[in-house]
């Protein structure tokens, strides 16, 4: 006979406040096997769980049922306390009557009493006929994926190598850097983007324990935490970057031309292009999308012979090259080449995109003196289209007035109903650089309202101000395009309550932050699951930041959700010292909690193989004949197998069938089946 | 020839005839022939049904709908209040519900709404079925060296969801400009181009604001572009550039001297050379001086001639 207590959790008033604690625990006393029941006003506090540690310890229970709130994230405590008092931790089970009753029947504390009675009654049910199980270990792959070399990816990555721990770091450009190093300066110090970020983008690629894969792409992952395989894309660069020494007298050769990403389409770069002048590593690409063939011959075929001379007449790019790393002739695979990686966890950080101004028909997209923040901070830098000087697009003229328009996309119910965090800071940023340099130049900024929370933050917004900027509460509504490329701005000022209108020579738009668009695909390849707000979710929004409802997976940086980079910065910390816990310890643990079949009931009809979502299930021989095998690591315990086995030879350890037709018993007997 | 229902409304009717003559005698021309709508009531107007009761709005609209249902003829008007509202209507008959309890008082009338009729206006019906290159051979006097500011008007743009024909960016049509332009003639951009004309019931309510809103439009149409006219495909918008110009300019408001103003069948009927007694006859506004420069010999396009 088990020896069941239940320990009923007031959970301050989260539980209390609706429910009638008291009457829960005398309904769980009479609970059949039920041997000791008692509450408490917080049972993860320490001296709840010494109760029943207490208990245990003096041999008055054997099974653990806690009556509190959700298994994600209190289980693993209570499993902790009755494991340290002796006690097999999977003899434990979790009654969630916080969110599956106090929380969702606010409204009706009787009701909510009522069920969560049942609540306690059916998990009594369960534990009366747990077993005990024992933890498994599997050995870790000692390396590291981290995917995104921006700032997030690149303080991961650093972290983890200065850990000791052998990094990947995939870029899909053909540089690291991301946004971080199309930015001029940095709130709220103002020091220069690239001053502070090109050092660590050196360090990280010379790193002995980073290897850095730029122009690359995950292609595949699969395993489990400790041991995932990855499958990374090297795209085709049509460039021997072993040769390449980033000189760029290709790019100069090099007639074609399309828009420049780095310089957010503001001007145009060279199908042989080499991304920024600081692009690390330094190599040239090029970018078949947009060469022309002026040599007139097809990748892969050799060159003509000049008549006169018997020279091969090569293409401009290849005649360029002063290192022979341009070879139009060779077989070249289009699609690059896998390299496979094993690695014990991954670090996502693939960052963002903002919003393109077509998006917002009233705000004149077609004007080309309407531009992004992103472009601003391009015409800002002096790596930029005009060096840093503020022309605008129209006529490389200076404009007199420059136009700031705030929420574009971000807190409105048509796109994205989330704020994008760091528009306003950057926004006044460029207000403050651009006022300190042109002090003549009208700033008009247009805020529904200004968040600057930050540590220095609000300083340098009110600084701003007294610098002579103007700052408008209230939505521009539209823009309207007047001759010479200027705009009517359309405007509404709350502070005087009336609609305004003026002239501006540049408008710039602070576009919603959002996921980019190829991050689905990502997603899918990595099972990483969506948030509301269309970011990648993390495990728990409070405690568990990083980490994601995969193990072995975390999240760093703007993916997870709009972030500035002292954020990015420090989430990427905390992303890397996660990420390196399952290294460190050399092995992970897998829950007992899995699929295991009974030879002697499977029959081999292998229905079980082609259900199983992580591919954990393989044919194998069993005494001479086909039997369904599974393997452990790779098993989540999710039970797809259990029910669709037409033999019953599948079993789910802590699911076992007479655990689930107790706990239904107790629900369906309304919690009176005192028998089961 | 494609025949279309021709809902015709009260305004152009009653307020503009020669609009309707001049959209009569126009389209079969160019391969389109206008059904009329027997027995059509109001579309009902914006300040009626529409104001107070969506199923008697819908009911109304629905009945003049089910004319052309059960003809299996699409429908067409000229006027944008007109194209709205019927638009809307159908709109909103896309809710089961709404249907049903509409259908209901149409089965009193043995109508029953079906949703197979789409509704133009005919401006769409000359941009999208009839098409640039059709326009441009029915000519007879190439408009080039006119230029003109356009006024699409709001109820032919907004709520842009509901529209069989919708502009890419409505806060930019170019529709009528397209069609403008398909004539020969010059339609330079004007920053107030989506503006309010203040027609409508701004106009009924509060004149002087209404006239303060039209006056900034037509003070950045002269500015902006020196227009020769103004073209609508609104007959409220019409009205309203007809009837308070000459009030501004009495007023000593603007000092320029009034734009004609044309809805854009009559530009086109007179360039396709109909007689402007029939197609373009009433105005405020005197127009000879601008219709006589349409219709210069000098124009003329000689393989038509």
């Amino acid at each position: 006979m088990a020896k069941v207590g239940v320990y009923v959790c007031h959970c301050g008033s989260n539980i209390a406040g609706v429910i009638d604690v008291s009457a829960v625990r005398d309904y769980a006393e009479t609970l059949p096997d039920v041997v000791i029941a008692r509450k408490d006003l917080f049972m993860c506090s320490d001296s709840g769980q010494e109760m029943v540690k207490q208990d245990v310890r003096d041999g008055l229970v054997d099974r653990v049922v806690v009556a509190a709130c959700t298994p994600r994230t209190h289980e693993p405590i209570f499993r902790a306390a009755i494991e340290k008092a002796g006690l097999n931790k999977y003899l434990f089970e979790m009654a969630n009557i916080r969110d599956q009753a106090s929380w969702v029947h606010g409204h009706d504390h009787e009701g909510a009493t009522e069920k969560a009675k049942l609540v306690v009654a059916s998990a009594v049910g369960k534990a009366r006929h747990l077993e005990p199980l024992e933890d498994k270990f599997v050995d870790v792959t000692d390396a590291a994926l981290v995917i995104g070399g921006g700032i997030g990816g690149i303080s991961a990555a650093l972290e983890l190598a200065n850990m000791g721990h052998k990094t990947f770091l995939v870029e899909k450009t053909p540089s690291i850097g991301g946004v971080m190093a199309q930015l001029d300066k940095t709130f709220p110090t103002n020091d220069c983007s690239a001053c502070i970020l090109t050092p660590m983008m050196v360090d990280a690629y010379n790193h002995p324990n980073i290897e850095t894969l730029t122009y690359s792409e995950v292609d595949d992952v699969s395993g489990y935490i400790g041991n995932f395989s990855v499958k990374i894309r090297r795209k085709q660069a049509y460039v021997d970057w072993d040769k390449c020494t980033g000189c760029g007298d290709c790019a100069a050769k090099c007639p074609a031309k399309t828009p420049d990403e780095f310089n957010a389409g503001l001007s145009d770069r060279r199908a042989a292009f080499i991304m920024f002048p600081q692009a690390v590593p330094k190599k040239a690409v090029i970018d078949m999308d947009a060469c022309i063939n002026c040599g007139g011959r097809e990748i892969g075929s050799e060159p003509k012979l000049n008549k006169k001379t018997g020279a091969p007449i090569l293409a401009p790019c290849e005649k360029a090259c002063p290192a022979d790393a341009i070879n139009r002739s060779l077989p070249l695979d289009p699609g690059g080449r896998i390299k496979e990686v094993e690695v014990g966890s991954i670090v996502v950080a693939t960052g963002y995109q903002v919003m393109d101004k077509g998006w917002f028909k009233e705000m004149a997209p077609d004007s080309p003196n309407v531009i992004t923040a992103l472009q601003l901070e391009r015409i800002i830098s002096a790596t930029g289209p005009t060096e840093g000087k503020l022309l605008r697009p129209s006529d490389n003229q200076k404009p007199k007035t420059i136009t700031f328009v705030s929420c574009m996309g971000s807190r409105d119910a048509n796109f994205h109903t989330y704020c994008s965090r760091f528009c306003c800071m950057y926004m006044i940023k460029q207000a403050r650089l651009l006022k300190e340099k042109y002090p003549e130049l009208v700033i008009n900024m247009h805020f529904i309202d200004v968040r600057t929370a930050g540590k220095d933050y609000d300083e340098y917004y009110t600084g701003a101000r007294r610098m002579g900027i103007n700052f408008f509460k209230g939505k521009v509504g539209g823009l309207e395009m007047l001759p010479e490329d200027k705009l009517r701005v359309l405007a509404y000022d709350m502070e005087s309550a009336e609609s305004i209108e003026y002239a501006s020579d540049l408008v710039v738009l602070a576009t919603a932050v959002e996921l980019p668009e190829d991050a689905q695909g990502l997603a899918q390849k990595l099972g990483l699951q969506f948030c509301g707000s269309n970011f990648f979710r993390e495990l728990h929004p409070k405690l568990g930041p990083v980490e994601t409802s995969t193990e072995g997976l975390f999240l760093a940086g703007c993916c997870q959700g709009p972030k500035d980079i002292p954020d990015t910065v420090s989430q990427a910390k905390g992303a890397a010292a996660a990420a390196a816990v399952p290294l460190a310890q050399g092995r992970v643990k897998i829950e007992p909690i899995i699929s295991e079949i009974i030879p002697e009931n499977c029959s081999g009809c292998g229905i079980c193989v082609p259900l199983c979502p992580y591919d954990a299930i393989a044919m194998s021989e069993w005494a001479g004949t086909a039997r369904a095998a599974i393997e452990m690591s790779a098993c989540k315990g999710c039970g797809v197998c259990t029910s669709a086995c037409p033999s019953g030879a599948i079993v789910l350890h802590g699911y076992e069938e007479d655990q689930i037709f107790a706990q239904i018993a107790a629900l369906t007997s309304g919690g009176r089946n005192h028998a089961g | 020839m494609e025949k279309i229902g021709l809902y015709l409304g009260c305004n152009i009717p009653l307020k503009a005839p020669d609009i309707e003559q001049s959209i009569r005698q126009i389209l079969p021309p160019l391969g389109v022939e206008p059904v009329d709508l027997e027995g059509a009531a109001c579309c009902p107007a914006w300040g009626t049904a529409p104001s107070f009761d969506l199923d008697t709005w819908c009911a109304v609209s629905s009945r003049n709908i089910t004319l052309a249902e059960e003809q299996g003829l699409d429908i067409m008007t000229g006027c944008n209040s007109c194209f709205g509202v019927l638009s809307e209507a159908k709109h909103f008959m896309e809710d089961g519900e709404r249907r049903r309890t509409v259908n209901q008082k149409l089965a009193k009338i043995n109508r029953s709404f079906e949703g197979t009729s789409d509704i133009y206006h005919i401006a769409h019906v000359l941009h999208k079925k009839v098409g640039m290159e059709k326009i441009r051979e029915g000519l007879k006097f190439d408009l080039g060296g006119l230029k003109i500011a356009v006024q699409t008007g709001c109820h032919s743009l907004w709520p842009s969801d509901v529209y069989a024909v919708k502009e890419e960016n409505p806060y930019q049509p170019t529709i009528l400009k397209d069609l403008c332009e398909a004539t020969g003639a010059e339609v330079p951009h004007y920053s107030r181009l989506g503006a309010c004309c203040g027609m409508g019931g701004m106009r009924s309510t509060d004149m002087e604001k209404s006239l303060k809103l039209f006056k900034e439009k037509l003070v950045s149409i002269k500015e902006e572009t020196d227009a020769d006219m103004i073209v609508t495909t609104c007959s409220s918008c019409f009205l309203q550039f007809d009837m308070s110009q000459p009030i501004l300019r009495e007023r000593g408001e603007i000092d320029f001297e009034p734009l004609p103003t044309f809805y854009y069948t009559q530009l086109l009927a007179l360039a396709m050379g109909c007689d402007p007694s029939q197609v373009a006859a009433l105005s405020q506004i005197d127009r000879s001086a601008i219709i006589a420069r349409i219709q210069d010999e000098q124009r003329l396009i000689k393989e038509v001639a």
